[in-house]
């Protein structure tokens, strides 16, 4: 078969049995779709909320420090620090939600002190106060440490049978 | 293989627009992730991914250029109305939410760089993307927009100025597990890396592709050379992302779950701002090279196993339905992006849904490859089938053991 009409109705080669192998193939999706199962222990969703302030923590200081450095524009670190704030505020709820665990409890401060911190950073970067922004970021030393510390007793925690 | 002058500048130009065309918004999200929390222990997936995709573009321009079929009428032809109509469905669905991503990515892109919230710009990245399909000429838009595409080459001149130690890049070239609690995430990120690199709208914009540009048997050796080669170098770029995020973002303890972080990574990378605005324009033309790469391949799918008049490079009275198909998909597909569906989710979920429906996509090329009638001597070999046969079954264990285990996880 060569050189068939281009750009319009192609004209069959030949009339083979048709395959029906669709149905066996089509089933996948609904099949892996079906198992689908949201859940997790008070544990992993706490461990995962401090992995969250732990990672956008992380990411504050990286914003902040590249538009100290002037490699990023001031509507660029706006909206991540909106992001982040909204993101760190989110994961506060989650973890405040039932059961409240014993270490996350104990804690608190700890929880908070990043989202207040990204909203001073991000009044700071707004009115182009270069030091309040250092020094904020100065405060934020060893906040990411220890949450990386309560994440790993959580995970820990969710280890032991 | 002796290629002349023409066919040379023919494989440089396919080169150059496979590398500029590689990356889309699914690529660099799944390659961002996965090197932000796995290192470089995908890399492997990359390799495999790009193996599979060198495979089958090659096989998809082949069948078009001996043939002078679209893949896509052969299927209809050689399987009948029914599987037709079951899979042209399944890839509506799949390659409407792939859209929307793109769409997402384009909209994200003038985000970065205007403050503006990427709502704001669904519709106007839309409506870009309607005009030059509107307008433009397939010569034009695969060209343009993919040559457009080099300044993706900035992650891999990021990735070297990373100097990331050798041993530990080499390590990720040998396939591995997550280790410990993140294996199911690990896996899914696997899936989802995959599906972003062997997405089946590829397949039938190359096919449809290679007959708009009037491919004959004479462009079978070109057509290998840019599947092998493009293709090839392409996936260098997608490992750029991956290894510029394990370099910035690994150490620091990021998780990426926005794209806003995403973009730290080459603006760390690259002295001063311009890896920032690299990094705007990287995303933005990807993406709307990715978004015509999927509009067009949606209209031609149904346009070909419809028998309708189809061609890009047809003004769009002469095919209208096609025009319609594309039309309409573009409308449907800036809604999830108006309702502000975060784009990340998004891309990483059609991703993986990608992944999904890859052996329904690529069983046809086992049949359709091996047909004498369509292809005479050119008919696939061994080790071609053998690729086919371990993608499907790829596909299939993906399908049945990771998606539900990622979601079972939470």
């Amino acid at each position: 078969m060569r050189n068939p009409p281009r750009h319009r109705r192609s004209t069959p080669v030949a009339t083979p049995p048709r395959a029906r192998l669709h149905l066996l193939a089509a089933a996948a999706v609904p099949l892996a779709l079906a198992l689908a199962a949201c859940g997790g222990s008070p544990q992993k969703r706490a461990g995962d909320a401090v992995e969250t302030l732990r990672s956008w923590t992380a990411t504050v200081r990286l914003a902040a420090e590249s538009w100290l450095q002037g490699k990023t524009p001031p509507a660029y670190t706006r909206i991540t620090l909106r992001k982040a704030e909204q993101t760190l505020d989110g994961a506060v709820t989650t973890l405040g939600e039932d059961p409240v665990l014993p270490a996350v409890a104990a804690e608190s401060a700890l929880l908070r002190a990043p989202g207040a911190a990204t909203r001073r950073i991000a009044a700071a970067a707004g009115r182009g106060d270069r030091a309040a922004v250092r020094r904020e970021l100065a405060a934020l030393d060893g906040v990411e440490a220890r949450l990386r510390a309560l994440e790993e007793r959580l995970s820990a925690r969710e280890a032991k049978p | 293989m002796k290629l002349t002058p023409k066919q040379l500048v023919e494989v440089a130009l396919g080169v150059l627009t496979s590398v500029g065309g590689y990356l889309d918004v699914g690529a660099v999200a799944t390659t961002a992730q996965s090197g932000a929390e796995f290192g470089f222990r995908h890399l492997w997936v990359l390799g495999l991914g790009t193996l599979v995709v060198v495979f089958l573009v090659e096989m998809a321009g082949r069948f078009a250029a001996v043939s002078g079929h679209p893949l896509r009428t052969a299927m209809r032809e050689r399987l009948g109305f029914n599987f037709f109509v079951a899979t042209c469905t399944a890839e509506m669905v799949v390659g409407t939410l792939v859209l929307a991503s793109e769409i997402g990515g384009i909209a994200l892109a003038l985000q970065l760089v205007t403050g503006i919230a990427y709502r704001w710009w669904a519709l106007p990245a839309g409506l870009l993307v309607w005009a030059l399909l509107w307008n433009g000429t397939f010569g034009v838009l695969e060209k343009g927009v993919a040559l457009l595409g080099l300044v993706t080459l900035a992650f891999v001149v990021a990735a070297v100025k990373l100097h990331p130690a050798p041993g530990a890049v080499a390590r990720g070239l040998i396939p591995g597990g997550g280790g410990g609690g993140g294996a199911a995430h690990y896996w899914f990120i696997a899936v989802a890396i995959l599906g972003a690199l062997i997405s089946p709208y590829l397949f039938w914009f190359y096919s449809a592709g290679a007959v708009e540009d009037h491919w004959d048997e004479g462009h079978v050796a070109t057509n290998r050379m840019v599947a092998v080669v493009g293709m090839g170098f392409g996936s260098v770029v997608a490992a750029g992302v991956l290894i510029v995020s394990a370099m910035v973002f690994l150490p620091r303890g990021i998780v990426v779950d926005d794209y806003a972080q995403v973009a730290l990574g080459l603006t760390t990378a690259l002295e001063g701002s311009r890896g920032f605005y690299l990094f705007a324009a990287s995303l933005g033309v990807a993406c709307l090279g990715a978004a015509l790469e999927a509009s067009l391949a949606m209209a031609y799918v149904v346009a070909q196993g419809l028998g309708w008049v189809w061609g890009e490079s047809l003004r769009p009275r002469r095919a209208a339905r096609f025009s319609l198909v594309y039309t309409g998909a573009l409308l449907v597909a800036v809604v999830p992006m108006l309702l502000g569906v975060d784009p990340l989710a998004l891309t990483v979920f059609s991703m993986a849904l990608t992944a999904v429906m890859l052996p329904i996509a690529i069983f046809p090329f086992l049949v359709l490859m091996n047909d004498e009638r369509y292809l005479g001597r050119h008919r696939n070999g061994r080790l071609s089938n053998a690729v086919v046969i371990g993608v499907i079954a790829l596909g299939f264990v993906l399908a049945v053991v990771t998606i539900p285990l990622q979601l079972a996880g939470g």
